[in-house]
């Protein structure tokens, strides 16, 4: 895990008329590492999702939505 | 399909891959995750991206639409996945400000406030976040 911006006081965040602008911290975190070993996960997680049923009631939309009920 | 470098990648996409919705649906899941794998495609994620997945993986255990060793196997394997986390720290009344300004739920607003500052779409299948986003003129990964 890499820091990319450690603690950046985002530019204009303050003052910007733009929705959604807020006062804070930001950082970037780099998680994972693209290359082989990202390939395979893919892979693996691919792989477990062809084995579950295909469902609209009871897939990630609804669940997403629950969650943020 | 938007022609991005980078995209919000946001909880239901990555779980669209557990949990279809529709055949389609977890076409588009699967070439998202595909071209995040290969590092074809940077993929932005709100700190809440995490909590989302794993409960949204808890939720289908325990109603049985999907095993725990399945949801243990799918979590552990998106630790592989080259993702850049963004962390944001606000007051509480900062992030409630923003949801009354965006006019969506706090959790929409982290990952549409990201997708504005980075000016890359969210790929995402929550009509509510693709509903918060038009309004909020951030731009969609896939028209859902």
């Amino acid at each position: 895990m890499k820091v990319i911006d450690q603690f950046i006081q985002p530019k204009g965040r303050g003052t910007s008329k733009r929705a959604g602008a807020t006062r804070g911290r930001q950082f970037s975190v780099q998680v994972g590492t693209p290359g082989p070993e990202a390939e395979a996960a893919v892979r693996a997680m691919v792989e477990l999702g062809k084995r579950q049923k295909v469902g609209k009631r009871l897939g990630a939309a609804a669940v997403i939505k629950t969650e943020r009920r | 399909m938007a022609t991005a470098a980078a995209v919000v990648f946001d909880a239901s996409a990555e779980l669209e891959v557990l949990l279809p919705d529709t055949a389609a649906r977890f076409a588009l899941a699967v070439d998202l995750l595909e071209q995040i794998g290969s590092n074809k495609l940077l993929a932005h994620v709100p700190l809440i991206f995490f909590n989302e997945v794993a409960a949204g993986c808890a939720r289908e255990v325990r109603g049985g639409r999907t095993t725990q060793a399945d949801a243990k196997a799918f979590l552990g394997r998106l630790g592989a996945l080259p993702l850049s986390l963004s962390v944001e720290i606000h007051p509480a009344a900062d992030w409630f400000d923003r949801a009354i300004k965006m006019s969506c739920q706090v959790a929409h607003s982290a990952y549409l406030t990201l997708a504005l500052d980075l000016r890359v779409p969210i790929a995402t299948f929550d009509g509510g976040l693709a509903t918060a986003a038009k309004s909020n003129k951030a731009r969609l990964y896939w028209p859902i």
